[in-house]
């Protein structure tokens, strides 16, 4: 089973993102911010990230920073999911490591789409 | 031993000279190259009065590139507090910089009394980034009016991810009472399967009737 791991602030968006996940046969973990997110997938890595940008504590920038800096996670996919807008917002996500960007409220389908593109099933 | 020795001193050394240093003196510590001068201008200027203290203090954070020199700024602004300051700090909430933003949330969020009256002009702002990290000042700020504040914010805001950030955290701050204004969002936004479930998720949580 493919583990995705959410890293979002908000708890309707964790539990939205994590019931479509997990009725399509995802393994989901969740994480309050970045701080959180690192510790849990420097214990155990996932198959991929979907992460917001702000955040208290560490905001999903510099999370991504730093998970690029680790062997064993600098590999490991992330979509940051977030409410801004911009172009230059969608590149300052790509330039600290995402590999995608959608903006909130993502729909089920769309989501779901992204997801399997980026864990391969 | 002998490094720990030669640290003593140096701290001691500076001390001493520092001890008759100036406003200006500090002003120009304040963006120096080392961090250790920075800091030390930091911790000297909140010990001194001027008029243009905060102005110096505002100008040292927006070019400051080192976090812990920027949050002892902010740590130090949030001691001398006042609305000058909560109007200096909102300014920072428009900022690129993502970790200067969620540190001036941080401090934001320990004035309550000064936010009060910031609080309905952050919320009419034409950006709506800036009307949802208001909603993120509220999120840890003790003031009672935040419940209130949220419940306008979805009924009155006419941008789908502003109200969602409010409605994510009414249903930790919100009251059955808030109920009718909650339900409006669903007839606002029929067709978004997002707000259908948040709507469901806060609901249950404050027991409004389904």
């Amino acid at each position: 089973m493919k583990k995705v791991m959410i890293v979002d602030d908000a708890a309707t968006v964790r539990m939205y993102h994590g019931d479509i996940l997990r009725q399509a046969g995802y393994e989901v973990v969740e994480a309050f911010n970045g701080v959180e997110a690192l510790e849990k997938v420097l214990a155990s890595p996932v198959d991929l990230m979907l992460v917001d940008i702000n955040m208290p504590l560490m905001d999903g920038y510099s999370f991504l920073r730093e998970v690029r800096m680790h062997n064993d996670t600098m590999h490991i996919p992330a979509i940051m999911i977030s409410t801004e807008s911009e172009q230059s917002d969608r590149e300052k996500a790509y330039l600290n490591g995402a590999n995608d960007y959608m903006i909130k409220p993502v729909r089920p389908d769309v989501l779901l789409e992204k997801v399997r593109l980026m864990t391969g099933g | 031993m002998a490094l720990i020795k030669v640290k003593e001193t140096h701290i001691e050394a500076r001390d001493t000279a520092t001890a008759t240093l100036s406003f200006r003196d500090y002003e120009q510590l304040l963006f120096s190259d080392l961090v250790d001068d920075r800091r030390l201008a930091v911790r000297g200027l909140a010990e001194l009065d001027d008029d243009t203290w905060l102005d110096v203090m505002i100008a040292a954070i927006k070019v400051e590139k080192d976090a812990g020199v920027q949050d002892l700024i902010l740590q130090t602004l949030r001691a001398r507090g006042g609305n000058d300051v909560v109007d200096a700090l909102i300014g920072f909430l428009a900022s690129e910089d993502a970790h200067l933003r969620n540190s001036v949330i941080d401090v934001l969020q320990q004035m309550p009394k000064e936010m009060e009256s910031h609080m309905a002009s952050l919320l009419a702002n034409d950006d709506p980034d800036v009307r949802i990290f208001a909603i993120n000042i509220m999120a840890s700020l003790q003031h009672p009016s935040v419940p209130k504040w949220l419940e306008t914010v979805i009924v009155h805001d006419k941008h789908l991810n502003v109200c969602m950030t409010a409605l994510d955290l009414l249903a930790e701050t919100g009251e059955k009472s808030m109920c009718a204004s909650i339900n409006m969002l669903l007839t606002r936004y029929p067709d978004e399967p997002y707000v259908a479930f948040s709507v469901a998720q806060v609901k249950k949580r404050l027991g409004c009737p389904l």
